[in-house]
């Protein structure tokens, strides 16, 4: 796991291509299995290869792909965030009654729920670094915290009447290709940058390899820390934003259990929960086999049931072939 | 205020013998001919664990059977799972199904999904809980606010002695059943000017635990409280254990009858529960689909039926037909 771990060979033609060698190792399982899951769908339904279904794909990977790009850097910490999905429900409100409601300027709106889960991520920062609470706990608890903020909000009704600019951030397309998938390609890309080649990436990494040794180089742990989970509930508030733009609708009940799934793409794409390692490609590719093979199930007419089998043996068998891989080097 | 009041309840009374002359029954749907192509249908409820579904389910089993339609399955494991119902109906498009059977989770969020199936000429039956407009090519349902407020009117004069204090625990406010419930239930207790609401409506979020919770808190903070109404399955069952578990006098009235239900309502514990018809939905909701594959008119609204069921009426027959549409194997 070179590529991903803080410390890096100095870089060199060959090194560079030992590294995409490895890159690619790494992946291998996630990129396999949605070549073969894509093989067996498109067999069992000429239609699964269609735009048609690719532009729903788009759509519908797009949510759990942002929750997964936040959850790789905090995953990566050695942490965990648990409250992703109330604080996509608590930034959905947010955003849809200040729209709806107080009709303001759909920027504006939009700014102000990614400030919300910027606060909603920095309690939580703070809590861990400062009040040392662990973070399942802290996310944990905020997921309590925004869960019951976003039911008190409106009572528990659910907001509607939104203006076709706002859900244009679903439906709208360009190139070919959705709004809100677009939204999450950039993101994700602009992380894979941040995480791979600048200093806060390798900062990020060092202290899931081992918080002490980076306290000790010099890192500022907690100030970090504070960054990651306030960006991480940025990501989740976007994930909020354009939840309610597929949906067309705002409910203090949106988003129940996605970190579950965020949790889920992550180690599949193989990030470990000990930390120190994750790629943005990975977890990426962690959320487009889900969707993939939900959205595959669906149209080969396999139950529902089952589908949920399936993807509970991919999240193990993904981490059983990564330690595999390991061993064996 | 009260002038105002009445005026209001005139117009929602008006409105409902409306919509009561412009639904049709089941027994007006045109038996369709066994189709010569192979069909497939897509069924697609609210969640996918929930009995209430199941047996909507197997009655569009029973006649895709009989039909020779090849009926798919889908739904999301949770019931306010959004996303994952609008994507699901996307999907059921692009899958290129025959038919769409749809319960929606909110009438708004899925008319769009269901807007593109139509324009795919895939028709569209909205089973329980229909969109708004009724977008759909036909709508079976009970009428909700006509059997709760028919529950209310029951449960005012045999339970309540027409005076004192009701609560009420709903399962969601999203779905159009979970807004009309609460409100039939009130306009038939409307009419008795002694009997009053304690409270705000709470919601369970279709979890049983939740409701069990909601119901002792209430059994505490109102201690004159004469009766809970659970709106649905697991609303209902909610109170019906708390005053299992407490002793207490409070009456529990409801909808539905999963198996929980029936065992409280002969042990006396639910005094009343509207039985819907899950089973009939189902299987007229694949005729009507059907009807409409072959250029045969439907019904846009169609009223199916419902039953009350109370401990004295438990032993019918006309009480076992009514169970027997969430259980199909159910015997007295």
């Amino acid at each position: 796991m070179n590529d991903s771990s803080a410390v890096r060979p100095a870089s060199s033609p060959k090194g560079a291509q030992l590294n995409l060698l490895r890159y690619l190792r790494q992946l291998g399982f996630a990129l396999i299995s949605i070549i073969v899951l894509v093989v067996i769908f498109s067999l069992l339904n000429g239609r699964f290869f269609s735009y048609a279904n690719w532009y729903h794909i788009a759509q519908q990977v797009s949510m759990i792909a942002l929750l997964a790009v936040g959850q790789t850097f905090v995953v990566a910490t050695a942490g965990i965030d648990i409250s992703q999905g109330s604080v996509l429900a608590l930034t959905a409100m947010t955003c849809a009654i200040l729209i709806v409601t107080f009709h303001w300027p759909v920027l504006l709106a939009i700014l102000a729920a990614l400030l919300v889960g910027a606060a909603a991520g920095w309690l939580v920062g703070f809590s861990i670094v400062r009040l040392n609470v662990p973070p399942f706990i802290a996310t944990l608890g905020m997921l309590a915290i925004a869960l019951g903020l976003a039911l008190l909000s409106t009572d528990g009704t659910p907001i509607f009447g939104l203006p076709q600019s706002f859900l244009n951030i679903s439906e709208g397309r360009f190139l070919g290709i959705p709004h809100m998938a677009w939204i999450a390609l950039v993101v994700a890309v602009i992380a894979a940058f941040v995480l791979n080649k600048t200093r806060f990436g390798r900062y990020t990494l060092a202290i899931g390899s081992n918080a002490e040794s980076a306290r000790r180089v010099g890192i500022n742990v907690s100030a970090h820390l504070l960054w990651i989970y306030s960006l991480a509930g940025v990501v989740s508030a976007l994930t909020g934003v354009v939840y309610v733009a597929y949906t067309s609708a705002a409910q203090p009940t949106a988003g129940n259990n996605y970190e579950l799934y965020s949790i889920a793409a992550v180690v599949i794409g193989g990030g470990s929960l000990f930390g120190g390692v994750g790629t943005i490609l990975g977890s990426f590719l962690g959320a487009l086999l889900m969707t993939v093979l939900k959205n595959g199930t669906q149209l080969a007419g396999i139950s529902p049931y089952v589908e949920e089998v399936i993807l509970g043996v991919v999240v193990i068998g993904a981490v059983y072939i990564d330690n595999l891989r390991r061993r064996l080097r | 205020m009260s002038k105002q009041m009445s005026l209001a309840a005139l117009l929602t009374a008006l409105l409902s013998m409306a919509l009561a002359q412009s639904a049709a029954t089941v027994q007006q749907i045109p038996v369709p001919r066994k189709p010569s192509k192979p069909y497939t249908f897509e069924l697609i409820t609210k969640s996918n664990a929930s009995p209430y579904w199941l047996a909507v389910k197997e009655g569009a089993d029973a006649a895709a059977a009989k039909f020779g339609v090849k009926l798919q399955f889908e739904a999301p494991a949770s019931g306010t799972d959004l996303a994952a119902q609008i994507a699901m109906v996307n999907n059921a498009v692009t899958a290129g199904v025959t038919a769409i059977i749809l319960a929606a989770q909110n009438p708004q969020a899925l008319l769009n999904p269901v807007r593109s199936a139509l324009a795919a000429h895939i028709p569209v039956i909205t089973v329980d809980s229909g969109l708004s407009p009724n977008i759909a090519d036909s709508f079976l349902a009970t009428s909700n606010v006509g059997a709760a407020a028919d529950l209310a009117r029951y449960a005012a004069t045999h339970l309540m002695g027409k005076s004192g204090q009701y609560a009420i625990i709903d399962f969601n406010h999203t779905s159009s059943t979970g807004i009309a419930r609460p409100k039939g239930f009130e306009l038939g207790m409307k009419s008795f000017s002694y009997i009053t609401r304690d409270g705000p409506v709470l919601y369970s979020n279709n979890s049983i635990s939740k409701s069990i919770a909601l119901a002792n808190n209430l059994l505490t903070e109102y201690p004159h409280l004469k009766l809970i109404y659970g709106a649905n399955d697991r609303a209902a069952l909610g109170p019906a254990e708390a005053v299992a578990r407490s002793g207490s006098k409070v009456e529990v009235v409801g909808f539905d009858a999963d198996l929980g239900e029936i065992k409280y309502v002969k042990s006396g514990v639910i005094k009343a529960s509207i039985l819907q018809s899950p089973y009939d939905m189902g299987y007229y909701a694949v005729l009507e689909a059907l009807d409409v594959l072959q250029g045969t008119k439907v019904p846009k609204r169609i009223d199916t039926p419902y039953f009350l069921l109370t401990p004295s009426n438990l032993s019918t027959n006309a009480a076992t037909k009514a169970i027997q549409q969430y259980a199909p194997s159910y015997k007295p």
